[in-house]
């Protein structure tokens, strides 16, 4: 019997399927939605075909034939970005890493693991804790995204403050070119590579300049013990000027977390709740590590340093339970905005942490300003704030009302001597704002970076970097062209 | 170059005709002292448009680092270009100038209890500006990471008048690419480093430091104690191997040592140092130093050899390399880096850290032993996926041995980032990796 060969009309998805197998590429309309956008939502493209290589070889074909064909085309792991950089702007191939998702090496005694880039962040300490090792960087989406994603955004998380962002824990990488030539930086992991450091430049690059197929990670041993401390305050400024003294006192804590009444009454509400009172200010969510003798004797003194700025209560976690508890309320804390509100935009600016609270009223105004509320939840040791606009979709003009309250929050920031984008990144959601730090000649200094590896700007186009043209006018119609309404 | 071109540019007294070349190449024709952006620009800019080659100098602690060209034709010292711009204490952050000697830094941030996360060789002569382009660190980049973890923000030049900022003052950002990274190590070969934000660390209240001999040839035995240490739950900001004759010079005795730093409150320092004692076998003696005699140990450690400024014996220089390995591979290579230097008569001080990979070799000796004996570590070293790279040596020796080593990195990459911030090659030509 001859069964009709299903034959795609368009010879570019036939081409694709030629490389990685027809059941790799998904191409029709229905099956295309679901990359309409990532954890950015406000923005959707349609993509040409989602395509899922098994292998580097196989991603390396594909981009070479997508290279000489001249098609744009973005790399995607879990699609939990927050800025858009996974999203189509209208007819890109997505290049699928999610099949890639072996563990593939662990070296506990170099203290290294080798990754594939759709290997999911939380399942690596889950590999190695039982070994007593653990992975890092812990963005709240660590249960989803995937470590290729993270080496793209530079993801942060709750414990930067003393272990640092991804790219202080990347050591290596295997990466295809946009031309689909395979470079391997950093090999086994060792350190000082002679040559221009292209592993620090492509992480954090939002899958501009080439895609990562293989990570070699630095792994750390778990910290002898910890103590998680919670505090809450009757004032916001007593909370700062507690993070600020905790700071000065020497102690540099594994986390400095701040919620204010607003993200309180979030998280409350949502699946986690744990008792939080619903009329302080604000509550701190401080955590210690390392030495039992040493840590012991610093939690000590941030309860001296709370019990100095009027904290109403303070306590220290009684066990590990009890602490778990107190991290599932706050890192499921953006999605728990659900609860009090239809729809929030998550920002993300940084700012000089003594500035903590001048910007801190600053977005109480422009809260009061354009009537949304926005409810405050970030990571305070470090200074990196995340504003969450609440608002509903539904109410004509409250989009492009929240956009606006977003923007303006990261002004405030970097205008307090700070960044637009602490660990987000920049992708589509902040290209304009990148003009609030950067001049048009820095922008131009990085731009000049990306045609060395993606000459022809196939590779993820149009992210990262604003228009170019300085007049407000244009950025006002090239705004409007996106469907932001400014 | 005349000195009348300079004189519109900076006083006469900050331009100086040098004497004849120095034997570690790297200098120019003239030397001139900028003490502000400005002058530092125009100086660049001017020799852009004159086709000058321009070399940048600190301290003078690399001058044997790289390089092919006889003398450059202008070398501007940023000796007079130093001093702190802006210490934002509460936000653990600091800006300065890229001139400033690192013990200055070190003692403006200490009376704030303060430190820089970084343990470079020759603090009192290595500028800040000098250590990120050369990317040098120290034993504790185990635990306080490397110029890539702490620089936060630079301010440079560019050949062309631009200047860029990179980065930000602020801890976490990702705005844009990260093109802090490019300043790092690459050998001044983009730009001049003008102002650099850097992250810093409160100065631990108490250190701790332990050294245990092993008895000769048991590199076996230091890695199996060391990896029995790192797989504890133990904290060691250092775990730096030392072959027998600097063994000699910073212990006492001459044997190989592992030297174990504990930086943390007094209670931690204490615990950790009893547990990591209690750890060594029989077979090792073993010393503890505490608090300043710790500090004190640790200072000396940064000056094993005088640095690139001394005088220099013509016959026996004095010559160094870094070597990056996996850290399971690098009392293997103490112990190789010894065996070769005995068997060469070569005096040579090894160390490494077993725990972040890097190893530096010091080895003074006549030309053909003394290359021959790198190319033997070279090939230990590439074979297991490492890099030797010498980073002081004569320039007449550099002629004969490629500092840099085998390039993995592709070189359109290469030369295509150098293209875009200095195209017309002005800037530290030939003395990078790859010729550029």
């Amino acid at each position: 019997m001859f069964r009709k060969k299903e034959r795609h009309s368009d010879p570019l998805i036939r081409k694709l399927m030629k490389l990685v197998g027809k059941e790799h590429v998904l191409h029709r309309q229905a099956d295309l939605v679901a990359y309409e956008c990532d954890g950015f939502t406000l923005q959707r493209g349609k993509a040409r075909a989602v395509v899922f290589p098994g292998e580097t070889k196989e991603v390396s074909a594909v981009v070479r034939l997508l290279h000489r064909e001249r098609v744009p085309f973005i790399a995607r792991g879990a699609g939990t970005g927050l800025s858009g950089g996974a999203t189509p702007l209208g007819g890109e191939v997505i290049i699928s890493l999610v099949r890639m998702k072996k563990l593939l090496r662990v070296d506990l005694d170099n203290r290294t693991a080798v990754v594939q880039p759709g290997f999911v962040n939380l399942k690596l300490t889950q590999a190695i804790s039982k070994d007593g090792y653990y992975y890092a960087p812990d963005p709240s989406s660590q249960y989803a995204c995937t470590i290729g994603g993270n080496v793209a955004e530079n993801a942060g998380g709750a414990h930067c403050l003393k272990y640092g962002v991804t790219t202080n824990h990347i050591l290596g990488a295997e990466v295809v070119l946009p031309d689909g030539e395979v470079i391997r930086l950093g090999e086994d992991g060792i350190p000082d590579q002679p040559g221009y450091d292209l592993l620090g430049l492509i992480t954090g690059s939002e899958g501009t300049l080439g895609v990562v197929t293989e990570i070699t990670v630095r792994i750390l041993k778990a910290p002898e013990g910890k103590q998680t401390i919670l505090a809450y305050f009757d004032d916001v400024e007593d909370g700062s000027r507690a993070v600020s003294d905790i700071i000065s006192a020497g102690i540099v804590p594994a986390a400095l977390e701040m919620m204010d009444r607003t993200a309180i009454e979030g998280v409350e509400a949502a699946n986690f709740p744990v008792g939080h009172p619903l009329d302080i200010e604000a509550l701190l969510l401080i955590e210690v590590d390392g030495i039992e003798a040493g840590f012991q004797s610093e939690a000590e003194d941030i309860v001296d340093v709370c019990r100095k700025w009027n904290v109403r209560e303070v306590k220290v976690a009684k066990d590990e339970q009890e602490a778990a508890a107190w991290w599932a309320n706050r890192k499921t804390g953006f999605g728990a905005m659900g609860a009090i509100s239809p729809d929030y935009l998550v920002q993300d600016g940084v700012i000089p942490r003594s500035r903590l609270p001048e910007v801190l009223n600053k977005i109480r105004a422009i809260s009061q300003e354009t009537g949304l509320r926005i409810a405050n939840i970030f990571h305070a040791g470090d200074g990196n704030l995340h504003p969450l606009i609440l608002f509903d979709a539904q109410k004509p003009g409250e989009k492009e009302k929240a956009l606006q309250a977003g923007s303006r929050c990261l002004k405030a920031c970097a205008d307090a001597g700070g960044s637009i984008t602490g660990e987000h990144g920049v992708g589509i959601e902040k290209k304009e704002e990148m003009r609030f730090i950067f001049t048009d000649e820095e922008i131009e200094a990085q731009t000049r970076i990306r045609s060395v590896f993606n000459p022809d700007n196939l590779l993820n186009p149009d992210k990262l970097f604003p228009q170019p043209g300085r007049c407000a006018e244009v950025k006002q119609e090239i705004k409007e062209q996106q469907g932001l309404k400014v | 170059m005349t000195a009348m071109v300079l004189d519109g540019i900076l006083p006469a007294e900050r331009a100086v005709r040098s004497g004849p070349p120095h034997p570690l190449g790297n200098d120019g024709s003239w030397r001139v002292y900028p003490r502000t952006e400005q002058e530092i620009r125009d100086l660049l800019t001017h020799a852009d448009r004159e086709g000058l080659q321009v070399t940048v100098s600190g301290g003078g602690t690399k001058r044997g680092f790289g390089g092919q060209r006889k003398r450059y034709d202008l070398e501007i010292s940023l000796a007079e270009y130093k001093g702190v711009i802006e210490h934002r204490a509460g936000d653990l952050t600091m800006t300065v100038h890229a001139g400033t000697p690192i013990r200055e830094l070190a003692e403006v941030l200490a009376a704030h209890g303060q430190m820089l996360p970084a343990d470079p060789r020759w603090p009192g002569s290595a500028t800040i500006g000098g250590v990120i382009a050369a990317n040098d660190t120290g034993p504790k980049r185990l635990a306080y990471g490397a110029p890539r973890d702490f620089v936060i923000g630079v301010r440079a030049a560019t050949p062309d008048g631009r200047i860029l900022r990179t980065g930000g003052k602020v801890v976490k950002n990702v705005a844009g690419y990260d093109m802090n990274k490019l300043w790092i190590g690459s050998m001044g070969t983009l730009g001049i480093l003008l102002e650099v934000t850097v992250k810093l660390r409160p100065l631990p209240p108490d250190r701790g430091l332990l050294l245990i001999g092993f008895p000769a040839g048991a590199q076996g035995e230091i890695q199996t104690y060391v990896n029995r240490l790192q797989a504890s739950s133990l904290e060691p900001v250092a775990l730096e191997v030392l072959n027998p004759s600097l063994s000699a010079r910073m212990a006492g005795w001459e044997r190989d040592t592992l030297a174990i730093a504990f930086e943390d409150r007094p209670e931690a320092v204490t615990y950790q140092l009893e547990r990591a004692e209690a750890e060594r076998s029989g077979m090792t003696e073993s010393v503890v130093m505490r608090g300043r005699e710790a500090e004190d140990w640790w200072m000396r450690f940064a000056e094993i050899t005088p640095d690139a400024t001394a005088s220099i014996d013509p016959e026996r220089p004095l010559i160094s390399a870094k070597v990056a390995l996996k850290n399971t591979d690098v009392a293997a290579f103490v112990g190789k880096a010894t065996e070769q230097a005995v068997q060469r008569k070569l005096e040579a001080f090894v160390h490494g850290g077993a725990g972040h990979g890097i190893s530096r070799v010091y080895v003074r000796g006549e030309q053909e032993p003394v290359l021959h004996y790198l190319q033997v570590l070279r090939t230990f070293v590439e074979k297991r996926r490492g890099s030797l790279v010498s980073d002081q040596m004569p320039l007449s020796w550099r002629k004969h041995f490629d500092v840099w080593g085998y390039q993995r990195i592709p070189r359109s990459l290469m030369e295509g980032i150098k293209q875009s911030f200095d195209p017309n090659r002005t800037l530290n030509h030939q003395r990078y990796a790859g010729g550029i």
